[in-house]
């Protein structure tokens, strides 16, 4: 056994847990930008009313 | 705010570049070590990424330490953002070095943890408080009893820092010792060694981006729920 399936498997799933951080990171931007952007909308709105 | 996010995706950016050229590196250019002195000597090419990954978590903790003094002190926004932040990367880089730890030493020991050992288990402990503040934030309302709670939690978390980067040179069971200072056991070839430290470097790079960002996204969450609340009180009246 040289420990080469531990390898693989070490660095698939560190590979994994950064694309799955780095993936609920941006989604999670892109969400709270488009929230935040209609809360915006709203508030220009009623201050205007 | 946006250009704070721009310099946090390059960042990231260069920071991945990086980790995959020390990952290409450690895999084809390091040189293999002693077959005779190691269980798996494939196996050992997992330091590449672990020992970043374990030093990154250290600075997640104590940004978490800053951010938690911060918010005992003056019970400001900034205090909580960076308590929401260094937790969120240290459950990250805790995560990876649980994760890759336990898979070398069922390769190298035979076994994928030794509870005999204090390092393995004020590590574990650490990456358990990591998990807990993460859960409690999501989990709990927002309020200034939350947060102090979450506060003193981080505090003790980092406590645990110090004792298991200096456990191995206290009181070694089973985990290598710190390989980056030569001694007279423990040296490294030169092309490991620069592997290593393009590693440290690159992985340093990725936790300021993802810092950056994290922090944005918390700002933005912040600007959010305040405007929300802002609605609220208007459509009451």
């Amino acid at each position: 056994m040289t420990g080469t399936t531990e390898l693989a498997i070490v660095y698939l799933a560190l590979i994994g847990l950064i694309g799955a951080y780095v993936y609920r990171l941006m989604s999670r931007m892109a969400d709270v930008e488009s929230r935040l952007e209609a809360a915006e909308n709203a508030v220009s709105s009623e201050e205007s009313d | 705010m946006h250009s704070l996010r721009a310099t946090g995706a390059t960042l990231t950016a260069l920071g991945l570049s990086g980790a995959a050229a020390t990952l290409l590196l450690g895999l084809l250019w390091a040189p293999s070590v002693d077959p005779e002195a190691w269980n798996a000597p494939e196996a050992y090419r997992i330091l590449f990424w672990h020992v970043p990954f374990a030093w990154s978590s250290f600075l997640a903790f104590s940004v978490l330490f800053i951010g938690s003094v911060v918010w005992y002190a003056r019970r400001s926004e900034i205090g909580w953002r960076l308590i929401c932040t260094g937790s969120d990367l240290g459950l990250l880089f805790g995560l990876g070095v649980v994760i890759s730890g336990p898979i070398w030493g069922s390769a190298e020991w035979g076994v994928p943890w030794d509870w005999g050992d204090l390092r393995l288990n004020t590590y574990g402990l650490l990456t358990a408080v990591a998990l807990f503040l993460v859960l409690a934030r999501n989990s709990q309302p927002d309020g200034h009893d939350t947060r102090d709670t979450i506060a003193s939690v981080g505090l003790f978390g980092f406590a645990l820092v110090p004792i298991t980067a200096l456990a191995t040179t206290w009181y070694q069971e089973r985990h290598p010792g710190i390989i980056i200072v030569e001694t007279e056991e423990a040296g490294l070839a030169p092309e490991i060694l620069t592997v290593l430290v393009l590693g440290f470097i690159s992985f340093f790079v990725l936790f300021a981006g993802f810092a950056i960002l994290s922090d944005a996204l918390h700002q933005m969450e912040s600007r959010l729920s305040g405007l929300q609340h802002r609605l609220d009180e208007e459509a009451i009246r």
